[in-house]
């Protein structure tokens, strides 16, 4: 719908008044006004440039997931929802405005409720690589992810057990699952082969499990790894199929967090899912109750703090 | 009421005859009160040939009297529009093809997308017909792609019974919507299966580029100006408030700053200036600069894909620039009504479906009309553009877009005074910076990447100003029930108390005085 109140055209005076206002002397001064200000952030960006403090954004993009990992300039995207538009007003929130460059983009899976913001993201920012299986969809949406990776000329990265990414102040994102590499192909089930990431930052950790199903918890608790964490991203935004007993208490987070859609079809979170929860004293935070869901971590030594948005 | 005011009027022009301008704008006049009339109630085919017969009748015999032969072209004219109008409106109820299949070759004319699809407006190849399609969002089509569509027409529904999208859409010609044909996949996801692109660039060679560079420099500005942000810029620079978020849009809605995303006279002005600037600047002669400004302003109206209130604005300010450039300065009120009467022959149906357009001229005829008689009573005439200015061509506009506003969206701004008054003074130099901004990125990205910073400072200024201000309470009304009849009640008070003014006052219109034309003239 357009609008225009103001239309100025006929005003012809001030057609005019900008004349004047372009006389040498005030175009200097605006030049001067302006070179000032440019000082002004250029000091701010190396000022907080510094800064290497860890922030985990669990972003509330409706029925998806999206979680932004952000250690001083760097930043880690984990899955983009389905709604690019909605995931860049989310990064132009967490992301500083001179920052253009997200360094790494995961994949967990090729859901379009996974993959379908990432299109807009590889667009609009510098992304320098992208940390996905080999395990492909026919969808629409993911053959538009492939084209887009391969124009920008990303580099892939295979997502498997022992993949990790160190971010210079210390934080750590391993791949836990899936345990080898995957055949180039369309996966079917495309869930039971969702990159687990486990972030570790001092004595923190975060164990996030896109859309794993329970049977390949089971896989991931026998591959002997530590899956010890204080915050778990609920597998499947709560699905009955994901979350079982056994993997709560090898995890034994003091908080979960569920990334699920408002009235979403699905009937996520699943009841069960939350009695159980519940019933191991666990603190539950649902994106579609909080919003976007933020830990910040001032120092590896201290506890991370979940913070009101 | 209409007659009274030209009567009045008389007085002003300058001999005691009607002068060639003045009938200009009486019988265009006559024509847009054609399409008015048309546009809102039906007329009897009787009446048509009546209004024909008398007024042919009329001139046969008193056409020694120039009065007697204005009054015949006023009517003839008058018919003329009804007509016109009623021809198009058959038209669109013309609906024979609803519910028959279609398959064959489209072009696609324009694509917009939105959260979760896009949709497409093409034209048919060997029909000609233009069709409204509706899929998901990838892949993505553009102008000038061509298609191969398989789908069912069905004529266009309105989702919700506030806005007449049938008829919007129809405005244009849009009658059907083409629901492609689905089948399910072996995931149980639908797969769209009636569109497949076989061709592109097959538009008109002149509007591919003109579109590659606009999507050039909206990419530009999308890499470098992180969102809210970078929507704002869109918009202030392109038009649009439809990429905001829902909050962000409402704020600009409360606080009635809407317009500054729509591509009106205020950004096509400064555009004009800065062309102006950049001819003189470049070494042109002043008509030259002018030629190049309104070059510009044509490249930029069609670029921006033609809304309505970019039209108006374009035509006029092509009209005022044109004027300059031949040292006479156009009247307001006829280059307001001759934007107006062209558009109407173009497509009668703007008057009564187009929001865009019905804001558009009455705030511009608001600023016209009401604007000297402020100045002529509180404000001194200092510098231009001053705070007292904005304040006064804001009330001037809303003053008659408010019950425009208030019927369509239910809602009356109260604080847009305020937030015009700290909004409106950067928006030039937030244009300058975000175009520079675009180009940049064409050039030397990294440059851009340094002016997305200064241009982000202004923009974000913006759209924290906007959502403060619309926090306020009583920063807005919702207005429910405002009906049609308030409306025209709403007008009819507002042009009775204008004409008293203008008697008591004595207020000299056009507002474009000699004082300013030496202005004018002195600086350019």
């Amino acid at each position: 719908m357009t609008f225009s109140h103001l239309d100025l055209i006929c005003h012809w005076e001030f057609v005019i008044c900008h004349f004047t206002f372009m006389t040498n002397r005030k175009l200097t001064y605006s030049i001067i006004i302006l070179l000032v200000t440019l000082v002004v952030i250029v000091f701010s960006i190396i000022f907080s440039a510094r800064k290497n403090n860890l922030d985990v954004y669990f972003l509330n993009v409706g029925q998806g997931d999206a979680i932004l990992i952000s250690e001083g300039q760097n930043q880690m995207l984990i899955d983009g929802g389905k709604d690019g538009r909605l995931l860049l007003q989310k990064l132009g929130k967490y992301i500083p405005f001179w920052d253009r460059k997200i360094e790494i983009v995961v994949a967990t899976h090729p859901d379009q409720d996974h993959i379908g913001g990432l299109i807009d993201v590889l667009r609009t920012y510098k992304v320098e690589k992208i940390l996905k299986t080999n395990a492909e969809s026919d969808s629409e949406v993911y053959q538009k992810l492939k084209e887009v990776i391969s124009q920008k000329g990303l580099e892939k990265v295979d997502a498997k057990k022992d993949a990790t990414v160190r971010f210079p102040g210390g934080t750590v994102a391993s791949v836990l699952f899936p345990l080898t590499s995957l055949p180039e192909a369309v996966d079917e089930a495309s869930n039971d082969n969702s990159v687990a990431i486990k972030l570790v930052y001092g004595e923190n950790s975060f164990l996030l499990t896109g859309d794993l199903p329970s049977a390949k918890e089971t896989e991931l608790i026998n591959s002997g790894v530590d899956i010890k964490s204080d915050v778990l991203k609920v597998g499947h935004h709560g699905s009955r199929y994901s979350t079982s007993d056994d993997f709560l208490s090898a995890i034994n987070p003091t908080d979960t967090i569920i990334s699920v859609g408002k009235n979403n079809s699905y009937g996520h979170p699943n009841q069960e899912v939350l009695d159980r929860l519940l019933r191991n004293k666990i603190n539950i935070l649902r994106t579609d109750e909080m919003g976007d869901i933020i830990y910040k971590c001032q120092s590896p030594e201290s506890k991370c703090a979940q913070v009101a948005n | 009421m209409l007659k009274k005011e030209l009567k009045n009027s008389v007085p002003f022009c300058y001999n005691k005859a009607m002068s060639k301008s003045r009938i200009f704008f009486i019988i265009l006049l006559a024509f847009i009160a054609g399409v008015f009339v048309r546009s809102f109630w039906e007329i009897n085919q009787m009446i048509y040939w009546l209004l024909i017969v008398a007024d042919i009748i009329m001139a046969a015999v008193f056409y020694k009297n120039k009065n007697v032969l204005i009054v015949f072209f006023a009517i003839s004219f008058f018919v003329f529009g009804a007509w016109l109008t009623q021809s198009r409106i058959v038209k669109t109820q013309n609906l024979k093809l609803d519910g028959q299949n279609f398959r064959g070759e489209a072009l696609v004319l324009k694509s917009s997308p939105n959260a979760f699809g896009q949709n497409l407006i093409v034209k048919t190849t060997a029909e000609k017909i233009k069709l409204l399609v509706q899929i998901p969002k990838y892949p993505e089509y553009n102008y000038g792609d061509l298609l191969n569509v398989e789908c069912t027409l069905k004529s266009i529904e309105n989702k919700n019974a506030d806005f007449d999208y049938q008829m919007y859409m129809a405005k244009d010609g849009v009658l059907y919507q083409c629901d492609p044909v689905k089948s399910p996949t072996s995931r149980g996801a639908e797969q769209f299966n009636g569109v497949n692109k076989i061709g592109e660039n097959k538009g008109n060679f002149f509007l591919n580029k003109i579109f590659l560079v606009r999507n050039l420099l909206q990419e530009n500005v999308r890499k470098v100006i992180p969102e809210p942000e970078r929507a704002l810029a869109d918009g202030i620079l392109f038009g649009g408030s439809n990429q905001f978020p829902k909050e962000i849009q409402n704020d600009f809605s409360k606080t009635g700053m809407t317009h500054i995303v729509a591509v009106s006279g205020y950004n096509v002005t400064i555009i004009a200036e800065y062309l102006i600037l950049i001819g003189i600047w470049i070494g042109l002669w002043r008509k030259r600069a002018v030629w190049f400004a309104i070059f510009g302003i044509v490249l930029f109206v069609i670029m921006i894909g033609l809304p309505s209130s970019a039209v108006r604005a374009g035509v006029m300010g092509t009209l005022l620039l044109w004027a300059m450039k031949n040292g006479r300065l156009a009247n307001s009120e006829n280059a307001i009504i001759f934007a107006g009467a062209v558009m109407l022959l173009i497509n009668p149906l703007l008057l009564r479906w187009d929001v865009g357009f019905q804001l558009s001229f009455l705030a511009t005829l608001g600023i016209v009309l009401i604007s000297p008689i402020w100045e002529k009573s509180f404000i001194k005439k200092n510098k231009a553009l001053g705070i007292s200015e904005i304040i006064a061509l804001s009330l001037s506009a809303q003053v008659f877009v408010l019950p425009i506003i208030a019927y369509n969206f239910h809602i009356a701004s109260l604080i847009s005074l305020l937030a015009n008054v700290l909004i409106l003074p950067i928006v030039p130099l937030t244009m300058l910076l975000v175009f520079l901004v675009s180009l940049a990125g064409l050039i030397f990205p990294p440059l851009s990447l340094v002016l997305a910073w200064l241009a982000f400072m202004p923009l974000t200024y913006e759209i924290n100003v906007i959502h403060i201000l619309a926090q306020f309470p009583w920063a807005s009304i919702e207005i429910e029930n405002f009906s049609g009849c308030w409306v025209t009640l709403y007008y009819i008070i507002l042009f009775g108390i204008m004409l008293f003014i203008k008697n008591f006052h004595n207020v000299k219109f056009p507002m474009i005085n000699d004082k300013s034309i030496s202005k004018s003239k002195a600086q350019i």
